[in-house]
């Protein structure tokens, strides 16, 4: 097996990729035991309990303005509705995504030691409904419209999903740009599953439904009239990235 | 007497998964309850056996492999077999839970100036099968 180095990862909150900020991200999903030992038992016995999942962000005071993630996350403290994302093994076609899609500001933590660098630590945890777990199905610059080139999840999913845009950067100014989400069986012929639109940076959630096809691909089918625009997209498929 | 090195001789299956080239780190841990008999005339403290509770902690280097194998698991929390091998000269040491195993604290780290990397904690429900062949 090949170590994989840490630079090789991105992190994402709402419209911002904070990749060159930060040193290091965590992905916790913790589950809680319920303990269900009986008189007959001949050992402890659990079943598990309920799912939660931190994001963990650390890195360097860069900057001010709310494309800092110091700024960023001293808004989001004690709220809750960006979606946060950390995405793994970047040099892989269709690398793991974890994302909280309605992520709290758990923690802000800023350090100043006087020898040393002003850090910014912050920490997410899901609100409602617990992370996910995604496949990066897009992650660059569009400049034109039409299909890109698709991912394979190796089967198909027959009970929906969710599909995250990012949109981290525009050139020039778009109205109401919009993205589609599409699956196909045979990678050949493929449907829309929902539509992400935007007019400024930020994090689109398109909800999809009934059967998923394992090939999946962004189709921009609209600019908005930007000259271009930075995504990264990725996909939950119900009982396909999460059993 | 000899010692058994760790590398070639530790191996590990999840969910009918074999994951132990993707595995640095094995603790299995097994721990008995001490249920305290001590009484007035005792001269020293006492104890009683009670149950045992049992965890695996694993880690080692991302993999999205790995990660298919236990990450949708962590999420939605599902019992599954879970078997721990140790090989000492030509006899293999087995621990087996049959779908009483479950992950209860899955990360994945990743360090700048490092590597991308991966730890999770098992909950082991009730007594393992211990074999030696």
């Amino acid at each position: 097996m090949t170590a994989l180095k840490g630079t090789k990862v991105k992190t994402l909150v709402g419209g911002y990729e904070f990749s060159s900020q930060q040193n290091s991200v965590e992905v916790q999903i913790g589950t809680t035991e319920n303990e269900i030992t009986a008189f007959g038992s001949t050992g402890q016995e659990f079943d598990p309990g309920l799912v939660s999942m931190r994001i963990m962000q650390k890195g360097y005071l860069s900057g001010a303005t709310a494309a800092y993630f110091e700024a960023d996350m001293a808004s989001k403290l004690a709220t809750s509705g960006v979606t946060v994302a950390a995405v793994f093994d970047t040099d892989t076609t269709a690398s793991t995504v974890y994302f909280i899609q309605n992520a709290l500001g758990a923690k802000l933590a800023i350090n100043a030691p006087v020898a040393g660098l002003v850090t910014v630590d912050g920490e997410w945890l899901n609100d409602t409904a617990t992370g996910y777990r995604a496949k990066r199905v897009f992650d660059g610059t569009i400049s034109g419209t039409g299909g890109q080139t698709s991912i394979d999840l190796g089967s198909a999913g027959s009970a929906g999903g969710v599909f995250v845009l990012h949109v981290t950067a525009i050139d020039g100014t778009a109205t109401n740009a919009t993205v589609d989400i599409e699956s196909s069986s045979n990678n050949s012929t493929f449907a829309s599953e929902g539509t992400a639109t935007f007019s400024a940076i930020g994090a689109q959630v398109v909800t999809m439904s009934g059967t998923v096809n394992r090939y999946l691909r962004v189709n921009a089918t609209s600019l908005g009239g930007a000259t271009s625009f930075t995504v990264i997209g990725y996909a939950y498929v119900d009982g396909v990235t999460v059993s | 007497m000899s010692a058994t090195k760790a590398a070639g001789n530790t191996t590990c299956t999840y969910n009918s998964n074999a994951i132990t080239n993707y595995c640095n780190q094995v603790d299995l841990q097994g721990v008995t309850a001490e249920l305290e008999a001590t009484h007035f005339g005792s001269t020293g403290e006492q104890y009683d056996p009670g149950l045992s509770a049992w965890t695996v902690g694993l880690g080692g280097d991302f993999d999205n492999t790995l990660d298919g194998y236990l990450g949708p698991d962590a999420i939605t929390s599902t019992k599954r077999t879970a078997v721990i091998g140790l090989v000492n000269g030509g006899s293999t040491i087995t621990y087996t839970w049959t779908s009483n195993a479950f992950i209860t604290n899955y990360t994945i780290n990743s360090q700048a100036s490092g590597k991308q990397t991966w730890s999770a904690q098992l909950r082991l429900s009730g007594i393992p099968t211990r074999a030696v062949a």
